[in-house]
């Protein structure tokens, strides 16, 4: 104990003298201007290396054509240093090119040629990019001579070319473009990015960092219009979009909760959800709801999807290990919008749609005439097996429609209704040099596809940043969000909407004669009354959070930034259900569970930043210290007894029947670093190292340590790929993660509970698995990666490869116990578990005439093992139908095969005759050839992990328009219809599909496969092959066709672009699976995902929209 | 220049924060922190643990086996076939939830040892009589299970049947001499409660001399006497009842009543179990338990003893008198037995009856068990244990013993699985 104390204190130590010495200096002020002096490494360098130190020690930027000007030129100075306007004229002396300055721009060009062509006009223009925003210093050439010239800080040029000439546009990031001047004298030039990845900045841990140095596995997301799609949580926009990640979601209904995976499952009890750092937050993904409604809900589905400017997934340890402890699963980081300097920003995004419960058809049950016969040759069956007669005890009696003629009841379609949704934000951006802002506000209504489903969100964001002089800035980010959304019973509920009325015998009825409902559970309606449940209920979560940032950076030179900030992710969820008094459950007086909880989520960060220059090798290095500490509160209320419906808060009740309510902490303290060194841009070598202490664990087992260490290698810097179009970089990485999520807040201390009362008196007891454990520890992660980035075609063909292979140890497991312990489990660093898997990015870039065509392309592979657990290799069940196996991967099932139906009763083993099989009825392997069928007969098979899975974009723009095509796909996926069980039961209560009635065994030889009709079966419906499907499908996920309107017509109202789209969302699934959605699981834990209950499918959007810049 | 220090000492103190990681419950405390002032918390805790982990099929179990209950839609051997399997929930949960209340009770035997008040000796003389009430239960489910005297981690293994009668036995000799005569309210264990529960233990193992010994000596002390089904199963002051768990609704998940009402009955429940039509054809209309025992509701007739539906919880008995005079008409056997049994019949309404030999005596015994105990958790062991539950429930011979369940014979290689399963 003592001795990490010291530690700590030793490292606080240099901390601080590091930082100390970092505030003496900056006291020394830079200077500023054009006329500031300059003093470069070496006085025989390249001019790339000359103006990159330029650019570092001054707060100019020069900008050049990479194509025009050759930047390895070696130039020799007459001395290092002198004010910039000497160096800069000292640097070109012997060259034929020239600069200029505008502003705080350098722009380098040729130098005109003396004798010039004669020239016959003067031809102006503006260059900007598909927003608007002028490009500077971009480079026009008249085609076949060397007369040109550089954009102004407007985007402004002009300059004399010949008549008809053709002018070339080119710039670095953006693709080059050919116009002919024909006979205009002015001329808009819009210029399109380059999709060539090679050159965008991506976010790292802690900070940025271009392209061509990042080192590690890293994908980013940018968001914008094209991608955008009618969801609620950010997570959401990933699916399909990069390889390597997967998005489950549980339902969908609004709001509903998602699962991400980032490179398979690396934990069992731990969680198996990346980090969320949003803008440098890492924030906290709790399950949104805490009465549990049928279905987990996502905690993101609260933030603003119109802020975002981009989703990066660092998907590596080398990436992610700057995270430390809790980005064993990857992280993801969102990054919000930011104003611009020297613009004026106005946003407007409207849109309005449509959705529809998809594929209703594909569950069809039966009608009343067939749903009695099939149930009364059950009952025909049942009594003559056991020989009864009228008078028996145990003697069946037909059953017959109660109501006579009356018609059928369609209970899906009184749950369903048409969605309709409508979504509004707006933003204002800009800056000045010194500062810039972002403000924003987002208002969204939708209701889902079953009926009462709704959902209301609010955002509102404000995001500011000024220099107070050279050396300081300050900034804060802000963002409030608030949404309350009226839920529907999920699917594991004992009100489960759909399971309550599509199981509902095809004659009874929702209403009687009078008017009153059915009330369920009873002889005349089987299960709950589903019109019953919606009605007399109001449920909602609303949900209230706080994501704020407030910053200081310092700043020396360019050479050192200092960064402390403060970080707040505070939420409130008020989780409301309200049954009144004729509601099911409204216990016949009113029932109301009132739940309230805040999360409070506060971190310090302090950050050192510094990068410079030595000859050809660049530095860069980082290092941080932060503490996070989140606190959790919740009451929760059980009121009972309200006068009427009218009266609904907890204030009225006659009593609480129950209670409960917590506080909660948990605290973690970080020290981290990274060093980054390259030389020439061509080799990169990145080194992070972190360490954390968690109070979820004892003092003596509490630091965990992450290092990690990345190489690079810029193959198309090397001399020989100079001339070729061809960029490639090659990495890889190793790096160790940890895992702590999902863990109790103090699950190493043992527990004399309170709240263990009787009789009305207080009391405490141990033995709610909190036996504690002192042993427990980090769950760590060693992950190696190997990959490249490549890109040829002048960028019109990217690809990036990824191998990757990661090892979980010290597993943190809920290791099964027997129960004479006096416990069941008990919370263990045990066993080890390997993912490996390959990642293929593939985006391309075509001119077909004048159709642009794009695609993004995406498939990853990953294989899970479990590589030690228990003692033994036997399969551990869990739950109903899983089990845990060494040598076998996490997500197997474990079911009951069946070999066949028994034709004759004489097949049947005396054992199993006893319990009343007989022919017609199921046979199942029977494993240990007991005749018994039990436990030891399951079997493990299948998966619910695919064998691989990605998405595929394909964006077609000619003119103004623009349509795109996004689908996504898995297979080799299982899934285990668990819905089935209830609907194909012949012979039994509930309403049964047509399918397994008309397939059903009469007699020998009609079907080895369904069986008979019996009243009373127990053995039919074991959880078994019999209902585990192919979950493999194609799903076009999106089909977006979008229009600009041209500029000419909008320039007039002084309207920078309006574009007009039509979207249709999850228009189609091809797959063999039987049931609505292949990807909605009810259980999100890695470990029984893959099973399907009667949850509402992902619904089909249909929808239009505006997005209007000013 | 003062600010700047400011600023650096401000992150001077935010830099060490090791301490603040030391972070601990506020609704919990270690074991080890446990004094002798923490005992009346700790034997609450117990009375909470025994009521409430074993589950609530668990206060049902032997009426779930035991012929008269079904399902809505299957038979009474069909509601059997399903539960009797290593893999049923409800049998393993059972198993489970006595075992993490043994655990407790355990604890408290541990602790109390510590201390030598005349306090903790009445809370030990509690834990004693509870972890015998376990052994009873688990033995009369599981036959020959591991005796734990105190809390292990050890892989256990199985004693025999006899070994686990005599260790209740055992405690609740002990128990009888440590506990009180008079306790706050039936809702406390009793020196009576562990008396009644040594008869209901005599019985069961065989021993019926000592089951009519002390039975009788519950129903001659005077302080119980027969009382009205309406007083017994209503929260009313009664002279039945001589330990019951209190079962208090925010105290509890044992929701027995939730389970036999419909959601047409006013306090809603589930329904998910009814009487067997046999059942109900037991009950003559002068029978004055008819009333509280069934009720019909919407046109099916269920379980009536336990009133609170979903709105509530209602107490669970453990002992009354009533078993004692059945006890003792049974193990006095016909001869001098039948007397208490018409006494017993008559006070509820009921002629008395008579018998011409031992067998159809113990049907008479076993008809009135039905009447006036049924919802309460026998039927099943006294079949077994008077050898007719082959014969009366259709079951097959191993069925008489419950299945342990397969994930804890997975987790203890020492276990023996029982026979059949």
């Amino acid at each position: 104990m003592k001795i990490n104390e010291n530690k700590n204190r030793i490292r606080t130590i240099y901390l601080c003298r590091f930082l100390f010495l970092f505030i003496a200096f900056s006291f020394f002020q830079t200077q500023s201007s054009w006329g500031q002096s300059v003093s470069l490494s070496n006085n025989r360098l390249t001019l790339r290396t000359a103006f990159s130190e330029i650019e570092k020690q001054t707060n100019m930027s020069v900008d050049y054509n990479r194509e025009i000007i050759d930047v390895n030129k070696t130039v020799t100075l007459p001395r290092k240093s002198g004010s910039l306007a000497n160096i800069m004229t000292a640097l070109f002396k012997d060259s034929d090119y020239t600069y200029s300055v505008k502003e705080n721009h350098i722009i380098i060009t040729k130098a005109p040629v003396v004798a010039q062509p004669p020239a016959s006009k003067n031809i102006t223009g503006r260059i900007v990019d598909k927003e608007g925003v002028p490009i500077i210093g971009a480079n026009i050439i008249e085609k076949g001579t060397v007369n040109g010239t550089v954009t102004d800080i407007d985007g402004n040029f002009s300059f004399q070319v010949k008549e008809n000439a053709t002018l070339q546009i080119s710039y670095i990031g953006y693709l080059p473009q050919e116009v002919n001047s024909h006979d205009n004298t002015v001329v808009e030039i819009i210029l399109q990015e380059d999709s060539k990845t090679l050159d965008e900045v991506v976010v790292i841990g802690y900070g940025t960092e271009r392209r061509s140095l990042v080192t590690s596995a890293i994908s980013k997301l940018s968001v914008d219009e094209s991608n955008m799609r009618q969801i609620n949580s950010p997570t959401q926009l990933l699916d399909g979009r990069i390889a390597g990640v997967s998005v489950g979601s549980s339902s969908g209904n609004l709001g509903s909760g998602e699962k991400i995976s980032v490179r398979g499952m690396a934990s069992l009890n731990a969680s198996n959800e990346p980090l969320y750092v949003i803008d440098g937050i890492p924030i906290t993904d709790h399950n949104a709801n805490l009465f549990n409604f049928g279905e987990s809900m996502s905690s993101l589905a609260g933030i603003s999807l119109g802020d975002i400017e981009s989703i990066s997934i660092l998907k590596d340890a080398a990436s992610a290990a700057i995270y430390g402890s809790r980005a064993t699963n990857g992280v993801v980081v969102i990054t919000t919008k930011s104003g611009k300097a020297g613009r004026s920003d106005i946003r407007i995004n409207y849109s309005t749609g449509i959705s529809q419960f998809p594929n209703r058809g594909k569950l069809k049950v039966t009608d009343s005439e067939t749903y009695l016969m099939q149930y009364n040759e059950g009952v025909d069956n049942y009594n003559k097996q056991y020989g009864l007669s009228v008078g028996d005890p145990n003697y069946k009696t037909y059953l017959q429609n109660p109501f006579g003629n009356m018609p059928d009841t369609d209970w899906m379609s009184l749950i369903t209704q048409t969605g309709k949704m409508q979504k509004i934000d707006v933003s204002f951006s800009g800056g000045s040099q010194k500062t810039t802002f972002y403000v924003g506000a987002d208002y969204s209504h939708q209701t889902g596809i079953i009926r009462t489903n709704k959902m209301e969100k609010i955002n509102l964001k404000a995001k500011i940043s000024h220099e107070m002089n050279s050396w300081l800035e300050v900034g804060a980010n802000t963002s409030g969000n608030y949404m309350k959304n009226h839920q529907v019973p999920g699917a594991s509920l004992g009100s489960t909407i759909i399971g309550r009325s599509i199981l509902q015998r095809p004659f009874a009825r929702p209403y009687k004669p009078n008017g009153e409902y059915y009330v369920g559970g009873t002889d005349d309606l089987r299960f709950h009354n589903p019109m019953q449940i919606l009605n007399e209920q109001i449920a909602y979560l609303e949900n209230l959070r706080f994501l704020g940032t407030f910053y200081t950076q310092f700043k020396f030179k360019d050479i050192l930034t200092f960064k402390t900030s403060l970080n707040t992710d505070i939420l409130n969820i008020y989780d409301y259900t309200y049954y009144n008094e004729n509601h099911p459950y409204g216990t016949g007086v009113g029932r109301l569970l009132d739940y309230n909880r805040t999360i409070t989520n506060i971190m310090i960060d302090n950050v050192l930043n510094y990068r410079d220059m030595f000859g050809d090798f660049s530095v860069n290095g980082m290092l941080g210290h932060s503490f996070q500490k989140i606190g959790h509160r919740d009451i929760n209320l059980d009121g009972r007894g309200f006068p009427s419906p009218s009266f609904d808060v907890i204030g009225v009740a006659a009593e609480i029947a129950g209670h409960s309510g917590n506080n909660v902490a948990y605290a973690m303290e970080s020290y981290f670093g990274r060093a980054s060194t390259a030389y020439k841009e061509r080799y990169i070598l990145t080194a992070t190292l972190r360490t954390d202490g968690s109070s979820k664990f004892h003092r003596d087992r509490r630091w965990g340590w992450f290092p990690s260490l990345s190489l690079g290698w810029n193959v198309s810097e090397e001399e020989f790929m100079k001339e070729s179009d061809i960029d490639f970089k090659f990495r890889m990485s190793y790096g160790r993660t940890g895992n702590q999520e999902g863990i109790g807040r103090y699950a190493y201390q043992s527990f004399l509970s309170g709240g263990n009362n009787y009789g009305g008196v207080s009391g405490i007891a141990t033995g709610n698995n909190d036996f504690g454990n002192v042993d427990v520890t980090w769950e760590k992660a060693d992950q190696y990666d190997i990959g490249f980035d490549l890109s040829f075609l002048k960028g019109r063909i990217n690809t990036m490869v990824d191998l990757y292979q990661k090892n979980t140890t010290d597993l943190l497991y809920d290791m099964p116990m027997h129960a004479t312990t006096g416990r069941t489990n008990t919370l263990t660093n045990i066993g080890s578990m390997q993912n490996r898997g390959i990642e293929f990015t593939l985006n391309t870039h075509f001119n077909i005439n004048k159709v642009d065509w794009l695609t993004q392309f995406n498939i990853a592979h990953n294989s899970n093992k479990i590589t030690r657990l228990l003692d033994h290799n036997n399969p551990i069940s869990i739950g109903g139908n899983r089990a845990l196996q060494v040598g076998q991967e996490l997500g197997i099932f474990y079911i009951f095969k069946q070999e066949g139906i028994y034709q004759y009763d004489g097949e049947v083993p005396a054992e199993q005759y006893a319990m009343g099989v007989r022919a017609g009825d199921v046979k199942w392997k029977d494993v240990d050839g007991n005749g018994i069928i039990n436990d030891s007969d399951r079997m493990v098979t299948g998966s619910s992990n695919p064998d691989f899975f990605g998405g595929f974009n394909n964006s077609f723009r000619y003119n103004n328009f623009q349509f795109d095509m996004f689908f996504t796909y898995m297979y080799g996926n299982n899934v285990f219809a668990q819905w089935q069980n209830d609907l194909s039961k012949v012979g039994h209560t509930n309403a049964v599909m047509q399918k397994y009635v008309d397939r059903r065994w009469t007699g020998p030889g009609t079907t080895n496969k369904y069986p008979r009709s019996v009243v009373g079966d127990t053995n039919n419906t074991r959880n078994s092959t019999r209902i585990l499907e192919d979950g493999s499908f194609i799903r076009l996920r999106s089909l977006t066709l979008a229009y600009d309107v041209p500029k000419k017509f909008l320039e007039r109202y002084d309207v920078n672009g309006l574009r007009l789209y039509l979207q249709g969302d999850n228009l189609f699934i091809l797959t063999k699976y039987t049931g609505w959605d292949p990807e909605t699981s009810d259980n999100m834990d890695p470990r029984f995902f893959g099973v399907a209950t009667l949850g509402v499918p992902q619904p089909r959007v249909f929808s239009f929209g505006v997005n209007l810049n000013f | 220049m003062k600010t700047y220090i400011y600023i650096l000492l401000s992150i001077l103190l935010f830099s060490s924060c090791a301490d603040y990681l030391d972070l601990y419950s506020r609704s919990a405390i270690p074991p080890e922190a446990v004094t002798e002032g923490d005992l009346p918390a700790l034997r609450i805790g117990m009375y909470n643990f025994v009521q409430n982990k074993p589950g609530v099929r668990a206060f049902m179990m032997h009426d779930l086996l035991g012929g008269g209950i079904q399902t809505t839609t299957g038979s009474a051997r069909d509601l059997i076939n399903n539960t009797l399997s290593p893999l049923n929930a409800y049998i393993q949960g059972s198993w489970d939830g006595y075992f993490n209340a043994l655990f407790q009770a355990n604890t408290v035997i541990e602790v109390t040892d510590r201390f030598s008040t005349v306090q903790s000796q009445l809370i030990k003389g509690e834990a004693l009589y509870f972890r015998a009430y376990i052994y009873f239960c688990l033995a009369t489910r599981w036959g020959g299970v591991p005796i734990l005297e105190k809390n292990t981690l050890e892989k256990v293994s199985r004693n025999t049947l006899g070994e686990v009668w005599n260790f209740i036995d055992q405690d609740l000799e002990l128990a009888t001499k440590l506990l009180t005569d008079a306790p706050t309210s039936y809702y406390y264990v009793s020196k009576d409660a562990a008396i009644a529960l040594r008869a209901r233990v005599a019985l069961s193992s065989g021993d019926y001399a000592n089951a009519a010994k002390y039975a009788e000596s519950l129903i001659v002390k005077g302080k119980y006497k027969l009382d009205s089904f309406d007083k017994i199963f209503r929260k009313k002051a009664n002279t039945e009842i001589i330990f019951a768990f209190e079962n208090r609704t925010e105290e509890s998940s044992i929701n027995i009543s939730d389970l036999y009402y419909t959601y047409d009955h006013p306090n809603k429940g589930q329904g998910s179990y009814k009487p067997t039509d046999a059942t109900i054809a037991l009950f003559a209309d002068e029978d004055n338990r008819r009333d509280i025992t069934l009720i019909n509701i919407g046109g099916r007739t269920t379980i009536n003893k336990y009133e609170s539906g979903q709105t509530g919880r209602d107490p669970v008995i453990i002992s009354r008198i009533a078993e004692m005079y059945l006890i003792s008409a049974e193990a006095q056997g016909l001869g001098n037995g039948i007397a208490r049994l018409n006494e017993l019949r008559v006070f509820r309404g009921l002629a008395p009856v008579t018998a011409a030999n031992s067998s159809e005596y113990l049907n008479l015994i076993l008809d009135e068990r039905v009447r006036e105990l049924v919802g309460e958790n026998f039927m099943y062991h006294d079949y077994v244990r008077t050898g007719v539950a082959v014969e009366k429930l259709g079951i097959l011979p191993h069925q008489v013993l419950h299945p342990i369940p397969g994930r804890e014979l997975q987790n203890n290689p020492n276990l023996t699985p029982n026979p059949g399963y």
